[in-house]
């Protein structure tokens, strides 16, 4: 399951939507300690941020949720 | 009632420490593409590109197999008389913002006629970028320059250049989304707001008479229309009346778009 959400993940980031793609780094991070939604994160903002956006949201943003949903993901589920 | 939550004692410290290596990795990613003026993102950019392309010739070559003829036959009648269709809104379009572009603006304006330019094709998604962005196959082996005007087959300004690597190009649409661009409609000027796909709304005093289809200009572009008039929603209590602008053609067709120096 894991694997399929990354997979769409990274389909997304480079032919569908963001929002898909957002969704798929959020649950990722919500069930699992995902380092691939960081790296999904990562390679959006790589591909398609302009210089005239100074932060990597999507970066960031998953960098955040994986770190945040930690303390929860760990003591309610399995 | 049996409770719904469970304790689970903290699992095994790999996990957390593939989250520190891959944080680690992404800082390390961002400082090194810093330091080398982007040389991490050129090679991204080029391997999505390449993806991209790879699945375009994929899905082109399992349709034209045969396999799917009948039904792919009818879909492609289809998706060619809407083409046609949005081809000829496009010019009529274009013919009305040239039109009153040519009257009006272009001599108020003192622009440049001169519309030297290149055609390059777009080589990736154009619905994929949270960010409003897209790429297109030309780069500083083209002659692209950052800020170059980024034009549909009709003329109708669709982003500006925003990177320029060495084969491909990182382009920002105008409407992006809560992107902010000053547009003339009718003679009267205002902020859009963009929403993204080549949409915006504009926010005008309800006094001005706009209609749907009238061109949209910018004149931070030359000039040049960006979309035309999809809707207006006007109520008699409000002094506004929101204006919602659309590009005459669907954003996710355009295949190839024509590159011009901006004036």
């Amino acid at each position: 399951m894991r694997t399929l959400i990354a997979l769409l993940g990274f389909v997304s980031a480079l032919f569908l939507h963001p929002l898909l793609t957002a969704l798929c780094i959020f649950f990722l991070a919500f069930r699992y300690a995902s380092w691939e939604a960081i790296l999904l994160g990562c390679m959006t903002d790589l591909i398609w941020q302009p210089s005239s956006i100074s932060f990597p949201y999507f970066t960031l943003a998953a960098i955040l949720i994986v770190w945040v949903l930690g303390p929860l993901r760990s003591q309610f589920l399995r | 009632m049996a409770t719904q939550f469970t304790f689970n004692a903290p699992r095994g410290r790999s996990g957390r420490r593939r989250l520190i290596y891959a944080t680690l990795l992404v800082i390390v990613v961002f400082a090194l593409d810093a330091l080398t003026g982007g040389n991490i993102r050129e090679l991204t950019q080029r391997a999505g590109s390449s993806l991209w392309k790879l699945s375009e010739n994929v899905r082109r070559g399992v349709f034209d197999s045969g396999y799917f003829r009948t039904h792919r036959s009818l879909a492609e009648k289809n998706a060619q008389l809407r083409a046609e269709i949005e081809r000829g809104n496009e010019n009529a379009a274009s013919y009305i913002a040239l039109k009153q572009e040519n009257e009006i603006l272009r001599s108020l304006l003192q622009v440049s006629q001169d519309e030297n330019g290149i055609t390059v094709p777009v080589v990736s998604s154009m619905s994929a970028s949270p960010y409003g962005t897209f790429l297109i196959g030309a780069g500083r082996a083209n002659g692209m320059v950052q800020g170059s005007l980024v034009l549909t087959p009709g003329g109708f300004v669709v982003g500006v250049v925003s990177e320029v690597r060495e084969k491909t190009s990182l382009v920002r649409e105008v409407f992006a989304g809560a992107a902010q661009a000053d547009v003339l409609i009718n003679g009267a000027a205002a902020p859009a707001e963009g929403r993204g796909g080549g949409n915006a709304r504009v926010a005008m005093p309800r006094g001005i008479a706009i209609l749907e289809g009238d061109p949209v200009i910018a004149p931070l572009f030359g000039g040049r229309p960006v979309g035309v008039v999809g809707k207006v929603d006007s109520d008699s209590s409000n002094a506004d009346q929101t204006v919602y602008v659309v590009l005459p053609i669907n954003i996710s067709s355009l295949r190839f778009v024509h590159i011009v120096p901006a004036n």
